[in-house]
């Protein structure tokens, strides 16, 4: 018999995990049995949900959730106890594999639905529990942004409107006249524009080198591109793919 | 003194009631859900009902005719239903013992509930749902 169970080690000493701050500064949730607070971290640089790269990306502040995640996609939970005998200590993670599965740090959700996540101690006792939600991304969005750099402010999960109000959809099939120089940023949202958090495979490419130049890594969800003349960029992220047709403004 | 004389009483109550076959033999449970699961999850002597995926937190009391064992209770589940025990309470007037409830797979199974130091056995069917579409 299948057995749901696995147990991931997550390295909630702070200097071993490279935690910063102190939990008041940070976007988290609650545990459920108010024991403890559960951080969302980006696992790779391709989080849509993370405004700077492997830090905590934000609560919905709409439902004190956690943002739902894409199925496939790779994030991190951090658990910080707040009890005095917690303080210090190292935490593992235990959930049903149904739902995710774990790499060390990292977690992959599996399945679309809700799973639970249990902090234990290194006893084995079950401390706190949070559950985080699971949904397949159907679209991608592509959007013209203003700096490689992820903004200041992040997703909020649950959000429709672009990142800080600086992003610029791009319509499927249309064409751009981008200026020679752009960022363009791909995020995988639900049906109903929901941005969706965790990491899903991305590659840009293009058909076009001459005409298109990816300049930075082809690998994050914000790519860096000089643009000289008309041609296309393919992104895809995950199972979805979207083609942008570039213009070619004059640089 | 005084401490020592209860005492005395106590065992001495415990002996007899041994001696006359009357251990209290646990025919009932109380379980308080001490956290709040997205799912359907449900607690009786007639049945677990929890969500698969999900986590619940329960405090799980034995009960013999009527009245609350004190002692500690011992929850088995075959299969579908992880048990994890939860961080033993600072606060030793607690009553119940405390258990978070993982739903691993879709399936019925049978919890066996018994309590330290009372006769018999519980046996309760379990069933884990699969989560709403």
């Amino acid at each position: 018999m299948k057995r749901g169970s696995l147990l991931f080690l997550i390295a909630c000493v702070p200097l071993a995990s490279g935690c910063e701050g102190s939990g008041e500064e940070r976007g988290a949730i609650a545990g459920e049995l108010g024991q403890g607070v559960f951080y969302y971290q980006c696992a790779t640089e391709s989080d849509g949900q993370c405004d700077e790269k492997a830090v905590r990306g934000e609560v919905d502040e709409t439902t004190g959730s956690f943002p739902s995640v894409a199925v496939g996609g790779e994030f991190s939970i951090e658990y910080v106890s707040n009890t005095d005998q917690g303080a210090n200590a190292t935490y593992s993670l235990v959930a049903t594999s149904d739902f995710v599965t774990f790499a060390e740090t990292v977690l992959t959700a599996q399945a679309t639905g809700i799973t639970a996540l249990v902090a234990t101690d290194v006893n084995g006792y079950a401390e706190d529990l949070a559950h985080v939600r699971f949904e397949t991304a159907t679209k991608i969005r592509v959007s013209q942004t203003e700096t490689a750099e992820q903004v200041d402010t992040g997703f909020a999960g649950g959000v429709s409107a672009n990142v800080g109000g600086t992003d610029i959809e791009i319509d499927v099939g249309s064409t751009l006249n981008l200026p020679g120089r752009s960022f363009l940023r791909v995020v995988p949202t639900t049906d109903d524009g929901r941005i969706l958090a965790g990491a899903l495979p991305c590659t840009w490419s293009t058909g076009t080198p001459d005409a298109v130049r990816i300049v930075s890594s082809a690998s994050n969800n914000v790519v860096d591109v000089e643009i000289s003349g008309p041609g296309q960029l393919v992104v895809k992220l995950g199972d979805l793919e979207q083609t942008v047709v570039v213009g070619g403004s004059t640089p | 003194m005084r401490t020592f004389g209860i005492v005395q009483a106590a065992v001495v109550a415990a002996l007899g009631l041994a001696a006359a076959g009357c251990q209290p033999e646990i025919d009932d449970i109380q379980v308080v859900i001490d956290s709040q699961p997205p799912g359907e999850a449900s607690f009786s002597k007639s049945e677990f009902r929890i969500t698969h995926g999900t986590a619940v937190a329960v405090s799980v009391t034995g009960v013999a005719e009527g009245e609350e064992l004190e002692s500690a209770v011992t929850l088995h589940i075959s299969a579908y239903i992880r048990v994890v025990e939860r961080v033993p309470p600072e606060d030793t007037d607690t009553i119940g013992s405390r258990f978070v409830l993982i739903a691993d797979e879709v399936g019925e199974g049978t919890a066996t509930v018994s309590t330290t130091d009372s006769g018999g056995e519980l046996f309760i069917p379990v069933v884990v749902v699969p989560q709403a579409p």
